[in-house]
């Protein structure tokens, strides 16, 4: 006779944990490598798919589950990014999956692969009835730091080699870290202007959101607002769409009026939409005299980095890879970043994306 | 008893190689001790790489003879007879009958010895669900399910083989306690295979996984085990094929059909349903295009159905018939009956099927309906769905649902839903439609969650109608949570009756609520690099178990489906039998997403023709196209070479080739047949002697096409080659066919002739182009002979102007004499762009009205005679062929009015150089 048992929702929790492999937690936390397991264990099942599909699927599954489920959808819409971010899902747009006619964006399970970095290698991919591609004796040794899964080779062996027979595909370091070309934030915005300008008059648009330019650059959600009548140049903006995220754009506004829209991402980008806009904001910032900030502190563990507004995906992927996630305190998200690596990648900060280094507080 | 089993140590087998080898050279009679030469033999055959083991034998055996080999058989079957040995089986070793007996009794092959590892670890919860371990049931097991070369799959065909050798990796040692494989012989098979890291922890892993299993008991990290069926029996329960529906808002209140079919890997519980699978297209119910082969197997597929399908027929139909198969997609792979489809709107604008057409106070839904559905009104709304043969509406169902709403709902055939809801709870549902329906794995504990929302004191349990279990249910809207044990592969139901207060009963008695969940429970796929995922990458090769000679030939459609930003390189890597690799080039610059059938064959032939590329090509047995899209994967569609049991083996040296025949029928006293023929003569076929096709044939400048046949095997090949210094007319070639002309050769021997040059495989630089003008100039030779001199002289007139209606006139003055035949034909002859059945009748119509030719079977044979005669030649027997020839000479113009037409249609009425049309029949 088959066992039917009834448990609690602690060991629920404990017993999902054991069937994706995650050592067994206390109680019923339900920590992001749990969610991260969740969501990949999804993609596998229902990819190519929205986030929002990926987002629902975890959610019903851990209903009546977590001891704050309110938190719950935000941490796995964090969770979703942060798996773009590493290269676990690719929300790629443009694509035609079972209708060739039929264009659309859709996250994707990234196929199994590897990053071969100085000492490590780096770990991205998703397959399907599996919640581990590795062989045990190789997943026996995956390192997890967030959603991060990392591999340190032995001296004696050739990993990469042996990656390669298992037959995950090496994604070189350049092409993973790939970040568009540079331009000044002034001549970038000009070049999207005149694209903005020249689309057709915009007519009425319900429910728009915009990013307030003067409003401070160290709280991002409070920057969103409807637009009012002191609002009149170049926006950040997103529309609504029935079924689906809004859409990311950039407005034409003038005095709280939208005269012309364009949708991002533009056409054959490799990067997201949210990337686009996310960079314009930047800019715009940066324009203003007003730059986005990050918050620098150096720790026994190496320079750890706070930031207040989100960053594309191409600057925050190379955190990933050259420092690792950590709990955020005030702040949208951290990262620790090696010794040696740190100031390259403020550089990087400070040069690419704009960003100013912000006081510390108390510290 | 294998020959391997001859436990003598290394230095013993080298001592005794060294004195066989001395006894050979000295001439001395070698059946005293057939018992060594067949350990000698098997001891080659472990070493063999699979290509040629004939040629290795005889390098390190020198003074060896040919006729030798069916001695060493004949030892073979002695060493069967005499010590119980195995006799080889399958239909490899029916084809290869000499080399079978060594190979088999080496057991396992060196270089088989990483696919068998890895194909234990990939099966190894299969096995573990094997009722009992038997030889047998895994042989069969590994021959459906097994992934790897073709070669392997020979292997694997040696069902009671394998399954021994498995038993005896596993250690399992069968009941009686003989051991299946000598113990030595044994371990030095396993030292050989952990010799290399992967192959040794895969086997180690598949020996736990299995000896878990049949000693009950899980452990370690991995998933927990299946448990045994409950009722024992050999064969698994069918695996759940179902597809599933779903609707996908594509704007402007309209809704697209989206269905989601199963991968059928499941269904391949043999060697032969595996390769009906592999090999046959299928069509869609509801959709007008057929698919590729082996499109659902090995990956799920989504697709857009703009026809809603038939629910009284399977979803998908093979081309070919496979009683099994149909059986199963009869039974299981149908959408639901309707005539109603009910579908609940999810938050990410996916409409998923709920097949319990149950309700739910406050959700949407879009009812779908072949008949009328109900009256717009209230909540329920018109809406489109982009699908032929169906109307939609949407149902927005209130929190408050009066009684003559329900009602309402009942006459449309749903119900309002119960109280019980029941869903997977911590693992996110695989395959959950949101309201009854999910699938898990046979290494899965499932945990469900249950609430209720009325006061209810407890659930009573049941799975698949057995015993009754009851748990205590919290507050209203609390849930209580149960883990089933991991559960066999199949169907399996889930029931949870509400029980209610019993004073609460009699006081306000009502039916008890129920809820219900079926559980589709399957074994884990195994992941197989370079097969499709659900990546942005959607690879599809037509046919797609196409060898290398038809992916080389350019007859493969290849398409590439991804994000328009993206690109990839598609990558292309040759290797010889030994494993070498030739060459690993690029094909052309990068290319964009979409990459269309059209746009690879472009950029594919130029790399295939390319000198060196085609060079290389000669040598080799094995190839592999990897499309590489960066972080959106890499798609690897390996090629083999059919290795065929005649055939031709090619070395190249600088531009120089050798061919070489390769005889492994085991066909005694028999010797093959070899003809020669000159692509600059290619009419004239020189048979070579016995003993000019035992030596190497050296093949100049242009080239040559070899034929080997010996009884029912043959093996064609076409060799180009290119001298060094070669001027711009060397490249191509100028062929005569006077025989032809002076009636040395008919014309039914010229299209067999012409159909060996077509059905070879190509080899070396310029081939396909020198090919093509081999081909053109015996068809068009053909068409004179039968034609006359006059048409053939207008025909070539045709085919060399570009412009200009004195030629076209002329050609038209060559059909019968007359105008008004010819003439009609260049008015009408786009009716063959349409259905060849309809065009085919319009002209034996036409050449009837014309006093032309009175035969409708023969006119349709001269369009196929004007269209394709080396399909025609494929077609027809010697004698039909010889009396078709016969009729159309006796009567030309009917065939000179076809080639009129095929002439017009190729080149769009205009004189051109085509000169065969593309009619498909």
């Amino acid at each position: 006779m088959v066992m039917l048992t009834e448990i609690t929702a602690a060991e629920v929790i404990a017993q999902s944990r054991e069937t994706v492999g995650l050592p067994s937690s206390f109680g019923r936390e339900i920590d992001d490598a749990l969610i991260a397991s969740l969501l990949r264990r999804a993609a596998g099942n229902e990819c190519p798919c929205s986030r929002t599909t990926l987002r629902a699927k975890v959610a019903e599954g851990l209903r009546g589950l977590a001891d704050q489920p309110d938190a719950l959808a935000e941490r796995i819409e964090e969770t979703i990014e942060n798996l773009v971010i590493v290269g676990d899902l690719l929300e790629l747009h443009d694509v035609a999956t079972a209708d060739q006619e039929a264009r659309s964006t859709w996250v994707f399970a990234a196929p199994p692969s590897y990053i071969v970095r100085p000492g490590s290698i780096f770990l991205a991919g998703i397959v399907p009835d599996q919640d581990n591609f590795l062989p045990p004796f190789l997943a026996s040794r995956m390192h997890r730091e967030g959603v991060a899964r990392t591999l340190y080779p032995e001296p004696s062996e050739d990993l990469p080699q042996e990656l390669r027979d298992l037959g995950l595909v090496e994604v070189s370091e350049a092409v993973w870290l790939r970040a568009p070309r540079f331009e000044p934030a002034a001549a970038m915005l000009e070049v999207v202007q005149r694209q903005v300008q020249a689309q057709p008059p915009a007519g009425t648009v319900r429910d728009l959101i915009l990013i307030d330019p003067t409003t401070s650059v160290r709280f991002y959600p409070k920057r969103w607002t409807a637009p009012h009548a002191r609002h009149t140049g170049l926006y950040v903006a997103r529309r609504p769409q029935e079924f689906g995220s809004p859409i990311w754009c950039l407005a034409m506004v003038n005095a709280g009026e939208v005269r012309q829209i364009l949708d991002l991402p533009p056409r054959h980008s490799r990067w997201r939409g949210c990337d686009h806009a996310w960079h314009f904001q930047l800019a715009i910032d940066s324009l203003r005299g007003e730059s986005q900030t990050y918050r620098r502190r150096d720790t026994a563990d190496g320079a750890r980095f706070d930031f207040f507004s989100p960053l594309p995906l191409w600057a925050q992927r190379r955190l990933i890879i050259f420092g690792k996630s950590v709990p955020r305190h005030n702040c949208l998200f951290s990262y620790v970043v090696a010794p040696r690596e740190a100031d390259a990648e403020e550089r990087f900060l400070q040069e690419r994306v704009w960003l100013n280094s912000a006081k510390v507080d108390g510290g | 008893m294998f020959a391997l089993e001859h436990g003598l140590s290394n230095d013993e087998i080298d001592e005794i190689s060294r004195l066989l080898r001395e006894r050979l050279r000295s001439n001395l009679s070698l059946s005293p001790f057939w018992l060594l030469w067949a350990i000698y033999g098997a001891e080659l055959g472990y070493a063999y790489v699979g290509d040629e083991y004939w040629q290795s034998f005889e390098q390190k055996t020198p003074y060896w003879d040919d006729h030798d080999r069916y001695r060493l058989a004949a030892w073979f079957r002695k060493f069967q007879e005499t010590y119980y040995g195995v006799a080889p089986t399958g239909q490899w070793a029916s084809h290869f009958r000499l080399i079978a007996w060594p190979i088999t009794h080496a057991i396992l092959p060196q270089y088989l010895q990483r696919q068998f590892a890895r194909a234990l670890y990939d099966l190894r919860f299969r096995l573990a669900s094997l009722v009992s371990l038997n030889a047998a049931a895994i042989g069969h097991l590994l021959a459906a399910q097994a992934h790897g070369s073709s070669r392997f799959h020979e292997f694997l065909q040696q069902e009671e083989l394998t399954g021994r050798i498995v038993l005896a990796v596993l250690g399992h040692t069968p009941k009686g306690g003989v051991e299946p494989i000598e113990k030595a012989t044994l371990d030095r098979i396993v030292g050989d295979l952990e010799e290399v890291r992967a192959s040794r922890e895969w086997l180690k892993e598949a020996r736990r996984v299995v000896r878990d299993r049949f000693v009950g008991l899980a452990r370690g990290a991995a998933p927990g085990m299946p448990r045994p069926p409950s009722t024992p029996h050999e064969v698994p329960s069918n695996p759940s094929i179902r597809p599933n529906l779903s609707l996908r808002y594509s704007g402007q209140a309209t809704w697209a059909l989206l269905a989601d079919l199963p991968d059928l890997r499941p269904l391949a519980t043999t060697a032969e349903i595996r390769e009906f699978l592999r090999t046959t297209r299928c069509q869609l119910n509801g959709a007008d295009t057929p698919r590729p082969a082996g499109w659902l197997f090995g990956s799920r597929r989504s697709v857009v159905l703009k026809t809603w399908p038939n629910a009284n027929r399977p979803l998908v139909k093979f081309e070919r018939h496979d009683a099994v198969v149909e059986g199963l997609l009869g039974s299981d792979c149908r959408i639901s009956r309707g005539p109603s489809w009910l579908f609940r709107i999810g938050s990410d604008g996916i409409a998923r099927e709920i097949t319990g057409r149950i309700v739910r106070p406050g959700q949407s839904y879009i009812l779908v309906g072949t008949d009328a559905l109900p009256k717009p009104e209230g909540w329920i709304a018109e809406t489109g769905i982009d699908c032929a043969g169906v109307s939609a509406r949407r149902l927005d169902v209130p929190v408050g649902v009066s009684a003559q709403e329900i009602a309402r709902l009942q006459s449309a055939q749903l119900q309002l839903a119960k109280t019980i809801r029941v869903w997977p709870a911590g693992l996110p549902g695989r395959g959950w439609n949101g309201e009854g329906s999910s699938e898990w794995l046979t290494t899965e504990s499932p945990c469900l969650g249950l609430v209720h929302d009325h006061p209810i004191v407890g659930y009573v349990l049941s799975l698949d109608g057995g015993a009754e279990a009851i748990i205590e249910a919290g507050a209203v809207g609390f849930p209580s949570f149960l883990r089933l044990a991991p559960l066999p592969a199949g169907v399996h139901f889930l029931s949870a009756r509400a029980l209610r207060d019993p004073s609460l009963q009699r006081e306000a008695p009502a039916p008890e609520a129920e809820g219900h969940l079926m559980l589709n429970v399957r074994e884990p796929e195994p992941w197989h690099p370079g097969q499709p995922l659900h990546t942005g990458l959607i690879v599809t090769v037509d046919p797609n178990d196409g060898d290398l000679d038809t992916f080389w030939d350019d007859r493969i459609s290849l398409t590439i489906l991804g994000p328009e930003s993206r690109q990839v390189h598609c990558r292309v890597t040759l290797a010889k039998s030994d494993g070498t690799e030739v060459l690993s080039a690029t094909v052309g610059e990068a290319f964009n997403l979409p990459v269309l059938p059209a746009a690879w064959s472009r950029q594919f032939r130029k790399f295939a023709q390319h000198d060196d590329t085609a060079a290389t090509y000669v040598e080799a047995t094995a190839g592999c196209l990897i499309v590489e899209g960066e972080d959106l994967g890499e798609f690897r569609i390996p090629f083999e070479r059919v290795v065929l049991p005649i055939r031709w083996q090619l070395r190249r040296q600088d531009s120089a080739v050798s061919a070489r025949l390769v005889n492994d029928t085991g066909k005694e006293g028999m010797l093959p047949t070899v003809i020669r023929y000159d692509m600059r003569n290619p009419l004239l076929g020189n048979e070579l002697s016995p003993r000019e096709a035992a030596e190497p044939i050296q093949v100049g400048s242009p080239g040559s096409l070899l034929v080997a046949s010996l009884g029912d095997y043959e093996d064609h090949v076409v060799i180009s080659t290119t001298s060094r210094g070669s001027s711009l007319q060397d490249l191509g070639v100028a062929p005569t066919f006077a025989q032809l002309e002076s009636g040395a050769i008919s014309a039914p021997q010229a299209l067999a002739t012409l159909k060996r040059w077509s059905d070879a495989r190509l080899v070396g630089p310029l081939a396909a182009v020198r090919l093509d003008q081999v081909k053109a100039g015996l068809v068009s030779a053909i068409y004179e002979r039968i034609c006359g001199e006059g048409w053939a002289r207008s025909e070539a007139a045709f085919r060399s102007s570009s412009s200009g209606q004195t030629t076209l006139d002329d050609l038209k003055s060559h059909v019968d004499g007359r105008t008004g035949f010819a003439a009609v034909i260049n008015l009408h002859f786009r009716r063959m762009d349409g259905n060849f059945t309809e065009g085919a009748a319009w002209y034996a119509d036409l050449s009837r009205r014309y006093k032309v030719c009175a035969q409708p079977a023969t006119c349709v044979a001269a369009l196929w005679f004007a269209s394709d005669p080396a399909r025609l030649a494929a077609d027809l027997s010697d004698g039909d062929l010889e009396r078709l020839t016969e009729e159309l000479a006796a009567n030309p113009a009917v065939l000179r009015g076809a080639r009129l037409l095929a002439l017009l249609s190729a080149n769009r009425g205009q004189p051109g150089s085509e000169l065969l049309p593309r009619w498909s029949w």
